[in-house]
Order: structure tokens, then sequence, then C-alpha cells
């Protein structure tokens, strides 16, 4: 009898055990709190070095589930944005060779909250210790195209094409050379896509970089033929025929895609083919 | 010689017949299936989740083995007073200390090699299987290094119990004691860098202190899965001399081990 007692209490505990974890769960599921979720630097410190490797990655999963709890409900605060930052900056601080929060990181803290820098700041760190080239490649970006920094947006991109595993890709010499063509700095655009060329396998990959580098010298002819008619007639020139009828530039001149040159009225070189304008988004207010 | 080799026969053999030890090797693996499964969460880099939780899930297992099964052969002995019986054939108490030490030298060997061996298969296994563009190269050579880092590790692990045990004649407090010197000890070189990095945000008393304890305590710490993945090179001197200052703990536990356990009272 006691034994049937003991095996029926056992088990209406054990019901009631179950019954207690499914309102339990109803709670865990009805609110995301920052607090269970989010990893911070001080709680990995205190976690011995061989079992951060593991936690640091469970810390990451973590933020990705808020991240997607919390995008689900609509536009995040800028501090709770910048809380998934240090959460970030946490994983990386730990186990700064695993790639996946830089590219988390980029993704999340410029397209949906505005934080470039703080982006642009994990994704150095992740420089320093990941050799992967779409590390350089998003900060180039984000400064080129959130942060309006050309030149700063050029060095990072050629950082980027010059890595082995991107050698492939003509995509990246090309804006990089377009940006360090916007800020005036022509010979290392110039320098950029010659080395490129080089080291490029791809025939097909090698042909849209000829024709820019073709149009970056003749654009280069340009500018100095604009030089030379200032010194000469005390006067920038007005278009690109007042330089052909003084004899300072060939009539036929063409960028390499065969397009025509013009000069725009605040003196810049352009091109109907290649050299033609940005469009860039208007920068997102933070 | 033949002393201590006959000791880490006994050692081995008695350790190696515990069911504990299968049961050990069954749950890593079952835990490097869990491994396998987490990879799923990853978007860019799955190697790596795996090297990671496989490389944590091996470093776990085999301290806590180590622990449990030191801490359990010591105190067997020791209540079982099977120490009467080695003593009484005219062995020293230092001769059965190093006896100790030395079964456990080659106990924490077989316990490596057998979940490193493992860790190893699975990983590169894995790699192998994964997406190539999320492949990587599997250094075995660096492999080997992070293995024989985690053997000195475990060694100096079962010596920190064989030094407690010493003195302490409780099983528990043994167990918790060594519990509190691997974490001091596992922890202490991330807090060492953290304090060395931000030395102006970090109170004086609190930097003094954990350069204290770093400088005392075991590192419990190893290279890490990347130098498995080929993503950071080992840098061997630092290797050299964190396998140096383990080995030389353990000699420097072993003696003053020797020394308590000279004058202890056994009966």
């Amino acid at each position: 009898m006691r034994v049937w007692t003991a095996g029926a209490l056992g088990t209406i505990l054990f019901l009631s055990s179950l019954l207690l974890s499914f309102f339990l769960a109803k709670e865990i599921r009805g609110g995301v709190e920052e607090r269970y979720l989010l990893p911070t630097r001080m709680y990995l410190l205190f976690v011995p070095r061989d079992l951060s490797w593991g936690l640091s990655d469970i810390g990451f999963v973590n933020t990705l589930a808020f991240l997607g709890y919390s995008l689900e409900r609509g536009p995040m605060k800028r501090e709770t944005a910048l809380k998934v930052y240090d959460a970030l900056y946490a994983v990386t601080l730990y186990n700064p060779r695993y790639f996946d929060p830089y590219y988390v990181g980029n993704a999340f803290l410029t397209w949906e909250t505005g934080l470039y820098r703080e982006a642009i700041d994990l994704l150095k760190r992740g420089m320093r210790y990941v050799d992967d080239w779409r590390i350089p490649f998003y900060i180039g970006f984000n400064y080129f195209y959130f942060l309006g920094d050309n030149l700063k947006g050029a060095k990072y991109l050629s950082l980027a094409a010059k890595h082995p595993q991107a050698r492939e890709y003509n995509l990246l010499p090309l804006l990089a050379s377009r940006l360090y063509y916007e800020e005036g700095k022509l010979e290392v655009a110039l320098a950029l896509l010659r080395e490129q060329l080089k080291v490029m396998k791809s025939e097909s990959m090698k042909g849209a970089i000829r024709v820019r580098i073709v149009t970056l010298e003749r654009a280069k002819k340009i500018y100095e033929a604009m030089r030379v008619f200032e010194r000469r007639f005390g006067r920038k020139p007005r278009s690109l025929e007042e330089l052909v009828r003084a004899g300072l530039v060939p009539k036929d001149i063409r960028d390499g895609a065969g397009g025509r040159f013009y000069i725009t009225p605040d003196g810049k070189v352009r091109s109907e083919r290649v050299l033609f304008p940005i469009r860039k988004k208007a920068l997102e207010k933070r | 010689m033949r002393f201590l080799l006959g000791f880490a026969y006994i050692t081995l053999k008695e350790n190696v017949r515990r069911r504990s030890f299968y049961g050990v090797v069954v749950v890593y693996l079952l835990s490097l299936l869990f491994s396998r499964m987490l990879m799923e969460f990853s978007l860019q880099d799955p190697s790596k989740v795996l090297a990671d939780y496989s490389y944590s899930f091996l470093s776990f297992f085999l301290f806590l083995s180590t622990l449990f099964i030191a801490t359990d052969t010591m105190a067997k002995d020791i209540e079982k007073k099977s120490v009467y019986l080695v003593l009484s054939k005219g062995v020293t108490r230092e001769a059965y200390l190093l006896g100790r030490a030395f079964g456990f030298f080659v106990f924490t060997l077989s316990l490596v090699f057998v979940l490193g061996l493992f860790f190893l298969l699975i990983v590169w296994f894995l790699n192998e299987v994964t997406v190539s563009v999320f492949r990587k190269e599997l250094h075995l050579s660096a492999g080997l290094f992070v293995l024989l880092s985690l053997w000195v590790k475990t060694f100096l692990l079962s010596i920190v119990v064989l030094f407690f045990s010493t003195f302490m004649s409780n099983f528990f407090l043994v167990f918790l004691a060594s519990v509190v010197v691997l974490i001091a000890g596992s922890s202490i070189e991330n807090l060492y860098h953290f304090v060395s990095v931000e030395k102006e945000r970090v109170p004086d008393l609190v930097r003094y202190t954990v350069t204290f304890l770093f400088y005392v305590l075991p590192s419990f710490s190893s290279p890490g899965p990347d130098a498995v993945l080929g993503l950071q090179k080992i840098n061997l001197k630092y290797f050299s001399l964190d396998i140096a200052k383990s080995l030389a703990y353990s000699g420097f536990l072993l003696s003053v081990g020797s020394l308590i356990f000279r004058r202890r009272e056994l009966a």
C-alpha cells in the first residue's frame, strides 16, 4: 500500500512539475529580456578560457534570437541597439576569429539602426583577426555609402580587392578606383587597377579593368590639358570643346567604352559611359 | 623505474576498468553530435562553431573526469586503507606519491588520446562534408600541439587533487578545493589580459591582485580550437613557457605534497 501511495504521490508531483514548466515556458515566450539573452564583457570575463569558445558562440546565438524577436516587434531603440553592439563586441573579444558576429554586426548596426561608427569599430577589430576580404569590403562600403567618406572607403575597398580570395572580383577595384577618382586621387586609382590587372586571371574580369584604365588615363590627359589651358588663357575651360579648339586634346577622345567626355560646371571630368556621376543614397539621419 | 611503471600500470588499469571512463567517452561522443546540431546556428562560419563547441566539450570532459577520477582514486586509497598495503611493502610515502603522480601522468595521456582523437576525427570529417565555401583547412600538427597542452593541463589538475589529498581526508573538500583552483586557473589568463589592456580603467588594487594571482596560480588555458583550424598560429615561445610552467608547478606541488604527506597521521 505504501509503495502505491509513494508512486501516486511521485506521479502527481511529476505531472505538476510538467504543468509548471508549461506555464514557465509561456512566460519566457511572452517577454524578451536583454538580461537573459545578451552576453556582456563581464559575463565572459569570468568564464574559464577553454569554455569561453563554446559559451561565446552560445552568446552569439542568443544575440541573434534577441534580434529576431525585437525586430519582429518594430524598430529598435538606439539604447537597445547599443546593447546589441556591446554583446557582439563581447563575443568578438573572447572569440575574435569567429566571422558571424562581424557579418551580423555589419548588417544590423548599419541598415537597421544607423550605428555606422560602431559597426566600423567592430569590423576593424575583425580585420585584425579574421583573414576574409569581406571585412575590409564592409568597412569601405560603410565609409563610402553611409558616412560619405570616399577616401577612407577607397582605402578599405583597395585592401579588400588585394586580398587573394577576392582577386577575381573586378567590382572591388572598380569601385575603389572610382572613389579615388572622385577624391582627385587619379594616380592612386590607376596604380590600383594596374596592380589588379597583373594578379587577376580571368580574362572576362580583366576586360572591365582595362576599360577603366583607358578611361582614367584619358581623363588624366584632359585634366593635364585643363591645367595647360588655365596657364595659357588665365581662366578655366568651360567645356571640352574649348580644349579641342586649343589643340590640347584630340577631337575624338572617348572613354574606354566609347562614351564622350565632358567637363562639369564644378570642373570635374566625366564621361557618358564610365565616369558618370555616382548617385548616392541620401544619408540616413542617425 | 620498475616501481613507477608498475604504479602507472595499476593506476591506468584501475581507472580504465571504471565504467565512468567509458561513460565519459560515450557522453563526449553524444556532445559531438550535439555540436553538429549547433553548427546549424551559424550563418557563415559553421566549421568554426563546430570546432568551438567540440573543443569546449573536450576540455570540459577532460577536466571533469580527471577531477572525479583522481579525487576518487586518492579517497579510496586512504579510506579503504589500501595505502597501508603499499607502504607495508617498504615503499616510502614520497615514492607512493610519485608513483600515483606517474600513474595519473599515463592515465591523463590515455584520456586525452581517446577523447582528443575523437575530437580531431569528428572536426575533420564534418569540416570535410560542409559546403566548400565555408570549409576550413585543418592543421593536424597544430591539433597535436593543442592536445599536448591539454594533456599537461589535465595532468597538472590531477596533481592539484593529489596535493589536496595529502592533507584533506574528506573527498568532498578535496574536490571542492580542486574545482576552485581549476576555475581560478582557467579564468586568470582572461582577467590578466583584461587588466593589462584596460590599465587606466581598473583600480590599482584589482590590477595588483590579478597580477599576483596570475603569477601564483597554475594556468589551465590551452591554445584553443583556432589553432586547429589554422586561424591562429601557435606562439611556440608562449606555448613552451606555458608547458614548462605547468610542469614546474606540478613538480612544486608534488614536493610540497610529499613533505606534508610524510608528516600526515594516516591512522
